[in-house]
């Protein structure tokens, strides 16, 4: 059991990794890029809406020449298709579990690797394939995926080579995801280091260990959806589509399907999917807070258990999608009640964190802003949600953007704020240099503001009705005058993206120009930062020795305020 | 700083509450940012529900938004005082698991009726002192890009030779419960009035139901609110209430208009 | 209202896309690259192009290399650009005077690049509404058409399905105004219904600006076909650089071509088309359902069905369009009867394709079972339909029918839906 400072692979060797560190790093810097395409496009978006079928800045000369930039309806679709698609399944679900989960895991538990480390490896390379499905889905002639992310058939069934291969990179992320649980559950299970039991366990790790599991039990039925619809484009075996459907071509589509089928397995994925995107997240700022208020995690058996009740109820909401499909209307009420009640475990988390603060002694770093940014947007997106889990009142605004705003609230004021600050947290350990303070400061500002500025006046467009995924909502008379809020919208949201320039100058110039990071510069309880920073091959010079809990911070007659997991008692 | 962030998180739960109840009173920069106008009878629970939650939410909000911003505030860079040991507390635990289980619980149960009225109790009508499910006035087919309504013509049923079609145009008797028979031709549609509160999928391969009674005489959008491909934003048509009088006389205008100018009588 | 206004104040030096194209433009220079900008352009008639030159035994490509700049400079000096759409003007007439001012502005209005403009009239509602399936140049080929079954309407040909005048007419603008309000059942075509009257009416105009620009292009590619190799005009004359000689004479020459082609042959043939509406004689009286005779004359109608008007032909014994169905429509009968070119191999006529003819595909008679026709469903629709054919396709006209069999076709076809099986 040693740190292995001989260990000296080829380049090819680096580049086929196995070592959990590298491989977590990779996911992470393929997410990044992931971010600026599923960001621009998302800005194509804005752009269509606050000027519609003006042309678009540079790119629409030149892939709309003939109609002088101006994009297609179809292409707008393309646009949130592919936003969704990427922000989901190439930068949210991969720099969460990918690269968060397979660089802190080993170092959180006291392991060497991973359990399964050339499992590990192809679990990133297969997302490769993945990317290359995805692309070649957007640019096949004649039509792009123009279906939405949720891919609902029969509109998904009816025409083109680009769904099946989205579905093909669906599957791949699929397997990607798969392959990486299995190891997470394994490790962490098998490979904690003695004296760390469960409940010693840093929230990170509970969040990563329900994760993986969310993932194991809920990706088979997703797996099997996107087989039966990717046979029902390739095979016409019609499994979804409905008697008597006729495609886009003038042929009747061999049926016999039920369209409602794939949004209840689609869902029956995509929900815990949610969850699967923000419990990392809330494991991480959980052990963020603690340290920067330097105070022992308030409540943290209420905690686990509150993730797993999340985690267990969450795969019994689906059909809160799904109120207004046609669905079977006394199974909606069902589902109504494990919606609004799983706003509790939610609440019970919120107050905790809140109670962790609480006679705190807060350290104002750049990563514990995004975490109380996290904490304020994460009520804003949750209660949102508890008013759309009253079917009555879905009736109003689902598919409007209500709904929207909703899930950017959760998924960018929340997770993506999580993500900002697991990097300003993890990456004098990642790289050995500090991120700029006051760069990663000034970037949170902006991009709170400028969050809001975005999102919160979509609950009124919501509330008015307008829909989403209307490429010129402005056909309809009485949404004319919502044009200035969309606009008003757009400007805050090219304001958020320019405030990402100054996270990516501070992320790339700290690689170089950082300063050198001392082993255990947030003075932090868990093992991550009992190692060196970066952690040499094999993680640990010695094998730690665990006696305490994660957030023995400030623990009453020690000199220090806190108190490593590692640390011999005297 | 700790005074910089306090005030900083404590313009958010404020901005946010300020803003929307701004929006929902009607303050003139924000009037129109808020439900629009409703003209259905089970809109008006529908839009009392959506306040009531709001107003739950606000006061979540308010509450803690306010307990951040004050701990960052009061706790934030305290160089001196160390940070207080204090891993958990049972009762306070308890207690804010079972208060909001409680409300949750309530609102759950609360809302209930009005999700019942609005989906699953479909309108009775009495026939020779039986009670049978009102029949539909309207069959709705949608298809890309368009809505097809095949109103009932003199006879009073669907699908027969006497159906009066019009081409994204909805007319409808005001003040009267009407019930619709909803269907599909092609993909997914969803068949959206923002100001009646009702919306419904039209899958195909299923008949759906739909009911819902518009108070007055209105005129209003018929929106489609399920992707149904490149044409989904255009997707829109026209619903007319109109008294039941106008209707009726409607329906034999139109009869009579379907059919051509005929011959004198010969014989 | 108020509120908007207010608002708009509030952000009223950020509304305007300029601003924000900059701003945009800092971040799309990364992935995007400067690209030559260009406004929106009318396309040539590729296809029209390579037909002449087939027909006439040319190399491929040397009539669209020798005239194509030609004929671009011919019809942007008449008729203008998307962004700019002009109307020729008889010599000597002024260009100031109404309705001619106001009839080009409106065209202008209808073609030009969208703009959101609040409050003010709509701008660009062409492009908007229409330009995504029927393309700018009023092709049929916008981005989306390829999806389309049946596809876009090609505006070039200047022939329109729906109308009520006879064959080889134009439509009247009622015709088009209906076509646009209602759309087309069963086809991609919306209907606009919620559009102000006056959009509607513009568009109709630019519709038929479009179709008549069309119509004057192919009869021009038909022209150069004949001029073997000598120019159609000499295009010097339009340049900034040119003498005053060269000037005169191009603008001698484009008036020759005006006067020829389009006064003479386009706008002749759009010239007053209300005269022309087939107003269908009164019924008989028998027509209507409860007529104790109604059950006669659909039995004739059924006759005349299947013997005199051989409508099962194509429509089938069951009224359900499964007769003939390998026939085309002249959109695609336009290139496809071009010697050399043969269906059964695709290699034959790729060269159109990439010439930019949508690939073929039959046209489907319609199935008669289905409540909802295309054209209209009253009784009268149906009545020019049958007596007048369908513009463009193998629905041919039936002068052979009396108005009474007509009718009683009308009556057995408007019954098939709902007749037991």
């Amino acid at each position: 059991m040693s740190h292995d400072p001989e260990h000296h692979p080829s380049l090819l060797g680096r580049i086929f990794s196995r070592d959990h560190k590298v491989i977590g790093l990779q996911f992470l810097f393929s997410s990044l890029i992931w971010m600026v395409v599923g960001g621009l496009l998302a800005l194509a978006i804005r752009w269509q809406l606050a000027w519609p079928w003006s042309d678009m800045p540079i790119v629409g000369r030149w892939l709309f020449a003939a109609e002088g930039g101006q994009i297609s309806p179809q292409f707008y679709n393309v646009l949130f298709t592919m936003h969704a698609t990427i922000m989901v399944f190439f930068v949210m679900i991969p720099i969460l579990a990918g690269a968060f989960g397979n660089y802190l895991i080993p170092l959180m538990i006291g392991a060497r690797d991973m359990a399964f480390p050339t499992l590990n490896m192809l679990s990133y390379w297969v997302m490769w394939p993945a990317f290359a499905c995805m692309i070649a889905a957007m640019v096949v002639p004649e039509r792009g995926p123009d279906f939405g992310w949720t891919a609902y058939p029969p509109l998904a069934v009816l025409f083109g080579q680009s769904q099946a291969l989205w579905m093909m990179g669906l599957l791949l992320v699929g397997v990607s995801s798969m392959m990486g649980s299995i190891n997470y559950i394994t490790t962490i299970l098998q490979m904690r280091a003695p004296g760390l039991t469960m409940m010693r366990l840093p929230m990170t790790i509970w969040g990563m260990l329900i994760t993986a599991i969310l993932q194991a039990f809920a990706l088979p039925v997703l797996t099997a959806a996107v087989v039966l619809q990717l046979s029902d484009r390739v095979m016409e075996t019609g499994f979804f589509a409905p008697e008597g459907l006729v495609n886009e071509q003038g042929q009747t589509v061999v049926a016999g399907g039920q369209a409602l089928l794939w949004q209840h397995l689609f869902w029956f994925y995509s929900h815990p999917a949610v969850y699967i995107m923000i419990l990392p997240a809330m494991g991480m700022i959980s052990d963020m807070l603690s340290c920067f208020s330097r105070k022992p995690l308030f409540g943290y058996r209420p905690m686990v258990f509150s993730m797993c009740a999340i985690a267990g109820m969450g795969f019994i909401v689906w059909g809160h999608h799904m109120f207004v499909s046609g669905m079977n209307y006394f199974l909606s009420v069902s589902f109504m009640v494990s919606t609004i009640l799983i706003a509790l475990p939610s609440g019970v988390k919120t107050f905790n964190w809140l109670a962790t603060l609480w006679q705190g002694r807060l350290v104002f770093s750049a990563a514990m802003l995004y975490c109380l940014g996290f904490v304020s947007m994460f009520v804003i997106g949750g209660l949102s949600g508890v008013v759309m889990a009253s079917p009555a009142i879905d009736i109003m605004v689902h598919d409007t953007y209500f709904i929207v705003a909703h899930f950017h609230y959760v998924l960018f004021g929340s997770s993506m704020f999580g993500v900002f600050a697991a990097i300003h947290y993890w990456y004098p350990k990642m790289f050995g240099r500090m991120m700029n303070e006051t760069v990663g400061k000034l970037h949170f500002v902006l991009t709170f503001i400028f969050l809001n500025g975005t999102f919160f006046p979509m609950h009124f467009l919501g509330a008015r009705g307008f829909p989403r995924r209307y490429a010129d909502p402005y056909v309809v008379e009485s949404f004319r005058d919502l044009l200035p809020l969309n606009q008003f919208i757009t400007w805050c949201a090219l304001g958020m993206a320019a405030a990402q320039i100054l996270f990516a100058v501070n992320f790339l110039g700290s690689l170089v120009f950082g300063r050198r990071a001392v082993d255990n510069p947030w003075r932090a309880n868990t093992l991550d930062w009992q190692t060196t920073s970066p952690p040499g091959h094999g993680n640990f010079a010695v094998e730690p020795v665990v006696y305490r809990g994660a957030y023995e911070y400030s623990v009453p007659g020690r000199a220090e305020d806190y108190w490593p997991q590692t640390e011999v008692p005297t | 700083m700790n005074r910089f962030w306090g005030l900083f998180f404590l313009a958010v739960p404020l901005a946010a509450f300020g803003v929307s109840a701004l929006a929902a009173w009607g303050w003139t920069p924000l009037a129109g940012f808020w439900l629009p106008a409703n003209y259905s009878r089970e809109g008006e629970t529908i839009d009392q529900l959506f306040h009531l939650f709001h107003a739950v939410a606000a006061v979540v909000l308010l509450g803690t938004g306010l307990i951040l911003a004050w701990s960052i505030y009061r706790f934030g860079n305290r160089d001196r005082t160390a940070a207080q040991y204090w891993p958990h507390h049972s009762v306070l635990e308890w207690v804010w698991t079972i208060i909001p289980a409680g409300i949750l619980i309530f609102l759950a149960l609360f809302q209930m009726e009005s999700w019942n009225r609005s989906k699953a109790a479909h309108p009775e009508i009495e026939v020779a002192g039986q009670r049978l499910p009102q029949p539909p006035l309207v069959r709705v087919v949608a298809k890309r890009f368009g809505w097809e309504f095949h109103h009932a013509g003199p006879d009073g049923k669907l699908q027969t030779a006497d159906d009066l079609y019009v081409e994204n145009l909805l007319l409808l008797p005001a003040a009267e419960m009407v019930v619709l028979q909803l269907e599909s031709s092609d993909v997914i549609h969803s068949f959206f009035v923002p100001g009646l509160r009702v919306k419904q999928d039209l899958v195909p391969g299923m008949k759906q139901k739909m009911w819902f009674e518009v108070r007055e005489p209105v005129e209003l959008e018929i929106i489609c609110t399920e992707l149904c491909g490149w044409g989904h934003y255009t997707m829109q048509a026209k619903l007319q209430a109109v008294t039941r009088a106008e209707y009726d006389r409607w329906v034999v205008e139109e009869t009579n208009r379907r059919r051509p100018e005929l011959a004198e009588v010969e014989q | 209202m108020v509120g908007r206004v207010e608002l708009s104040l509030l952000s009223s030096g950020l509304t305007k896309p300029v601003t924000a194209w900059w701003i945009a433009l800092g971040f799309m220079i990364a992935i995007g690259g400067c690209q030559p900008a260009g406004p929106a352009k009318f396309q040539l008639n590729r296809v029209e192009a390579l037909k002449q030159e087939k027909l006439n035994s040319a190399e491929t490509g040397s009539i669209a290399a020798n005239y194509g700049t030609q004929i671009e400079t011919v019809l942007r000096e008449l008729l203008g650009t998307p962004d700019e759409p002009r109307w020729p003007l008889l010599d000597g007439g002024d260009a100031s005077e109404e309705p001619y001012a106001s009839f080009v502005k409106r065209l202008q209005r209808t073609a030009g690049p969208v703009s959101s403009d609040l409050d003010g009239e709509h701008v660009g509602m062409y492009r908007a509404h229409c330009a995504h399936c029927h393309g700018v140049t009023g092709d049929g080929a916008g981005p989306t058409a390829t999806a389309l079954n049946p596809y876009p309407r090609d505006f070039r040909l200047g022939k329109f399905k729906f109308k009520s005048t006879p064959l080889r007419k134009p439509p009247t603008d009622e015709d088009l105004t209906r076509i646009i309000r209602e759309g087309i059942p069963g086809t991609a075509m919306p209907s606009f219904r919620t559009l102000p009257d006056d959009d509607v009416s513009a568009l109709v105009d630019y519709v038929k600006y479009l179709a008549m620009r069309g119509e004057f292009e192919r009869r021009l590619w038909a022209e150069v076909a004949g001029l073997e190799g000598d120019p159609l005009i000499d295009i010097a004359g339009s340049t900034e650089s040119a003498t005053d000689e060269q000037r005169a004479a191009f603008k001698e020459r484009l008036l020759e071509l005006t006067e020829d082609f389009w006064f003479d042959e386009v706008a002749m043939r759009w010239e007053e088309p209300a005269e022309y509406i087939t107003v269908p004689p009164p019924a008989p009286t028998s027509y209507a359902v409860e007529h104790e005779g109604h059950q006669a004359l659909v039995d004739l109608g059924r006759q005349v069905f299947f013997g005199k008007a051989n409508c099962l032909q194509c429509h089938g014994e069951t009224g359900l369009g499964d007769g003939q169905t390998a026939n085309y429509d002249d959109w695609t009968n336009e290139w496809i009867k071009t010697p050399g070119v043969d269906l059964a191999i695709k290699s034959t006529y790729r060269d159109f394709l990439a010439a930019g003819a949508m690939p073929p595909r039959p046209v489907r008679p319609r199935n008669l079972r289905h409540p909802i026709q295309r054209g209209g469903s009253l009784p009268n629709d149906l009545y020019r339909r049958i007596a007048n054919g369908i513009e463009g396709t193998p629905m041919p006209s039936s002068p052979a029918l009396s108005s009474d069999e007509i009718w009683a076709l009308v009556a057995y076809v408007k019954q098939l839906p709902y007749e037991a099986k």
